[in-house]
């Protein structure tokens, strides 16, 4: 167990799940707060599990509007603070799974980890920028193809725009890939150098990214099953623990799932390998 | 053409006893081809004069030529009518040989106005005199558009497509133009229909409906009709046939074929819904009702004796409760507009509002008010969506406006359907809910094929009212007024006990506020540990009231309206305040609310 932990693909995990719930809270924080005040003493408060009413959302929507238009703004405002913040962890992050493998430099302290964050902390940056123009073509493409395929099933229309987002986020993990192995923060750099690896290997690609994905949706299917289970009984202290333990390990699946995808992605473009489950450190 | 109409001619088997109750017996033969999508036939109605002045006009309803061009009154009301009559989607309507009384007239004798064909008479027709006039007629039916047309199917919808006269409501001639909101008002008729459709047809219509005789490629269809407000019939090839019968009604239904599964929901819904209304109201008076499914822009359309549902895809719960909903609220429609018959015209709210308010009434005693989503628990409900609706809007126009006066359909239907609802609910808690049922079943009986109007409807309750509705009426119906009650403060003090007794008492000062305009009683409660409540009413005039009750410990909690009576209140949330407040509670949400943007996240890496 404690070297299922050790691992640094799961460590690395955990970092991502943390760092995503310090993305959740920073965000959520401003409305929370003020629904704590207006709602922690009213009916209301007896009414939001599972989920809130619908009469709670109106309301607030039709009485509080103004707060809501705030809120948006405040929340966009915190986004983007935040993927500063994000953008300089998730690379002392990727160095962290990466670095595990062939690379000399090895991560041992937080101050190895903030010092290989801040070498391509820019580079990051410019990739995740770049995010929205590739995932805001990868949505495109994949109503148009959803569309066109929908016809047949609703769920393939879904599948073909999940696949497209997918294509998306591995392009842009494996630039982020190229500027942690590198340093080299260019993003025109990191487009072109591996422009040549992701065509050589584009099947294996996918189908690793695709498996891993897959593998992940299972596993965060199964716990959704069983938090639909504890969200449809009465609410009770117990059940509100363990619903927040079910909910952080969904986080923690899709995390370990990118991770994975990280390592995998690193072999296929470093080394040509598809050990994507971290070499025998997972036994 | 002429060949099939008088194939289809009929002989009546008695000329029905007119007056100025029932004040028209028309005598219709039509002819419809199918490949030309046209209704062609003849009409004869014999009309007694309704009213207590002489007529020199007579006017007609000729609502096709709504779609004619663009530039009707319809069209330049509804874009989506205007695009597709741009398209070339038209319809319209021909009168040709108009004979009074036998004799021919003159075409300059007639005009047609848009909407409206007017005859003008030679002589006044005076009080309780009849008149006998006769015309061709021929109608380019439309693909689905307005209330009438064909479908994707090929299916056909024949409603207010007939040349029929224009009511009267008081002896007032109601012959408004056919407006985008609006719908209909004609008076109580006799109906004797012969219509001659394809051989394959099924069809369903208002009154009793015969297939009575075949061609080759046609068949003649018979309908009778008694004491309607109109005549509508639905046909085509695409149907299945389903018959039942409830308390003593003949139910014919049709639905397309690839909905047929879903007969027992169907069924089901509309016996429950005619039971439900004829115990509030009065049994249903017709011998027939039939209930057609057709690909439609709307999700229902009330007929007399007739409506029509979109079942579409019914699987899913959403769909399911809003196809029962449809049904509960098109059948709702038989008492409060087929029978009770209302001017849509200038009252839709009359109409419609009941219709919701049955139709929410219907849904809740049948339990189909509430559907599961996501969650075993969680129950949405499409009441808070229609509350939700009206709200949003803030009560911007007033419920008893003519149907175009509201700028817009969202105006319309915010406060025509759902803020109309909302008034009724709020009346009935007014009035106390056994009251407002009995002076709801009074005045349904005194006005059963009658047209009364809003001024009735008030007088006839208010008998039975124990409270002054004039007030209410300024307010919700004639008025705008928004309703926002909530509990501002509560605190509480020791007292000294009385006598001997030595239990130790509270005073509990509950500050209550009202935010809006609108003024309606409220309960006020305080609810204790053990579950007791006391409850005082307040009459929610003035703007901040103390109401103080004295109490062997301290509540829980203090509310208003804690039933949630008043669904018009916009905002439930400052309803009630509790003593301790619920933190665990705003933890678990609040877990819930930062797991979903960390789960967004996580997937976005």
């Amino acid at each position: 167990m404690m070297k299922f932990l050790k691992n640094r693909v799961v460590f690395a995990s955990a970092l991502f799940g943390l760092l995503d719930f310090m993305q959740g809270f920073v965000i959520a924080s401003p409305i929370l707060i003020y629904l704590r005040i207006i709602y922690e003493n009213t009916e209301s408060s007896l009414h939001l599990w599972p989920l809130p009413s619908f009469e709670i959302f109106s309301d607030f929507m039709i009485n509080h509007n103004d707060l809501f238009v705030l809120y948006i703004i405040t929340a966009a405002v915190l986004y983007i603070l935040f993927f500063i913040i994000k953008s300089f962890f998730t690379g002392g992050i990727y160095r962290l799974i990466i670095y595990g493998r062939q690379n000399p430099l090895i991560i041992k302290t937080a101050k190895d980890f903030l010092k290989s964050s801040s070498e391509i902390w820019i580079g990051f940056l410019k990739v995740g920028i770049f995010g929205v123009l590739i995932y805001g073509l990868a949505l495109f493409l994949g109503m148009i193809f959803g569309d066109f395929f929908g016809r047949f099933s609703g769920f393939l229309k879904f599948v073909i725009i999940a696949l497209f987002l997918l294509l998306g986020s591995t392009y842009l993990q494996i630039l982020k890939i190229y500027i942690a192995s590198t340093s080299d923060i260019s993003l025109k750099a990191a487009m072109k150098e591996t422009r040549g690896k992701i065509s050589k290997a584009f099947m294996r690609i996918l189908i690793g990214n695709i498996s891993v994905s897959a593998a992940a949706f299972a596993a965060v299917l199964i716990l959704w099953f069983i938090l639909k289970a504890l969200k449809s009984s009465e609410w009770s202290v117990i059940l509100m623990i363990l619903t927040i333990a079910v909910q952080q390990l969904m986080v923690f699946a899709v995390c370990l799932g990118q991770s994975l995808r990280i390592n995998f992605n690193y072999s296929v473009i470093k080394e040509g390998g598809e050990n994507a489950l971290g070499g025998d450190e997972l036994g | 053409m002429i060949g099939s109409i008088l194939l289809s001619i009929s002989i009546l088997s008695a000329v029905p006893d007119i007056s100025p109750e029932v004040p028209a017996a028309y005598e219709i033969n039509a002819y419809l081809d199918d490949s030309a999508h046209t209704v062609t036939g003849a009409l004869k109605v014999d009309f007694v004069n309704p009213t207590s002045r002489n007529l020199d006009t007579i006017a007609f309803h000729l609502y096709p030529n709504a779609f004619k061009d663009t530039s009707s009154v319809y069209c330049r009301e509804d874009g989506r009518a205007r695009s597709a009559v741009e398209r070339g989607n038209v319809s319209k309507i021909e009168i040709s040989n108009v004979i009074i009384n036998s004799g021919k007239i003159e075409e300059s004798k007639y005009g047609i106005n848009g909407t409206r064909l007017y005859v003008d008479l030679d002589k006044p027709l005076r009080p309780e005199s009849k008149i006998n006039i006769e015309l061709d007629f021929e109608i380019l039916i439309p693909e689905i558009i307005g209330h009438f047309g064909y479908d994707s199917d090929g299916d056909y919808l024949i409603a207010h497509c007939f040349p029929i006269l224009c009511g009267y409501q008081k002896s007032r001639l109601i012959d408004w133009e056919y407006h985008a909101n609006s719908e209909f008002f004609s008076n109580f008729s006799y109906y004797d229909v012969m219509i001659e459709l394809p051989k394959d047809f099924k069809a369903v219509s208002t009154g009793e409906l015969l297939r009575e005789s075949e061609t080759d490629s046609t068949a003649v269809w018979h309908a009778r009709a008694d004491t309607v407000i109109d005549f509508a019939l639905v046909c085509g090839a695409d149907f299945v046939e389903f018959e039942s019968k409830i308390d003593g009604i003949n139910l014919k239904y049709l639905l397309k074929e690839r909905n047929a599964d879903f007969y027992p929901l169907v069924d089901s819904t509309v016996k429950n819904s005619l039971r439900y209304c004829g115990d509030l109201l009065y049994h249903y008076p017709y011998g027939s009702f039939s209930i057609a499914d057709a690909v439609f822009r709307t999700a229902g359309l009330e007929l007399p004796g007739l409506i029509v549902i979109g079942v579409m895809d019914a699987n899913e719960n959403i769909r399911r409760n809003i196809l029962k909903k449809t049904i509960a609220h098109e059948t709702a429609h038989q008492w409060f507009y087929a029978t009770i018959a209302t001017n849509e015209f200038e009252e839709p709210w009359f109409d419609e509002g009941f219709a919701s308010y049955f139709e929410i009434k219907i849904a809740s005693h049948y339990e189909f008010d509430k559907f599961p989503f996501l969650f075993s628990n969680y129950l949405s409900s499409d009441k808070s969506v229609r509350r939700f609706y009206s709200i949003a809007d803030g009560a911007r126009y007033p419920i008893n406006l003519k149907s175009w006066d509201y700028p817009n359909r969202q105006d319309y239907y915010s406060a025509v359907y759902s803020r109309a609802w909302m008034v009724l609910q709020a009346l009935e808690n007014v009035m106390g809910v056994s009251a407002f049922a009995d002076a709801l079943k009074m005045f349904a009986g005194d006005y059963r094929f009658r047209h009364p109007d809003q001024r009735d409807f008030l007088e006839s309750i208010s008998e039975l009212s124990p409270a002054d509705l004039t007030e209410f009426t300024e307010m919700f119906i004639d008025g705008t007024a928004r309703v926002d009650y909530s509990i501002e403060s509560v605190k509480f003090e020791k007292s000294v006990p009385d006598g001997d007794s030595g239990d130790l008492e509270y005073i509990v000062y509950v500050e209550v506020a009202r935010k809006y305009d609108g003024i309606l009683p409220q309960a006020v409660t305080l609810g204790f540990e053990d579950g007791t409540e006391i409850y005082k009413i307040w009459d929610g005039e003035d703007r901040i009231a103390r109401i103080i009750f004295e109490t062997k410990s301290i509540p829980v909690y203090a509310s208003i309206d804690k039933k949630t009576s008043y669904t018009i209140d916009e905002n439930m949330n400052n309803n009630t305040i509790y003593l301790k407040g619920h933190v665990t509670r705003m933890i678990s949400f609040e877990w819930d609310a930062i797991f979903i943007i960390e789960f967004l996240a996580s997937i976005f890496l």
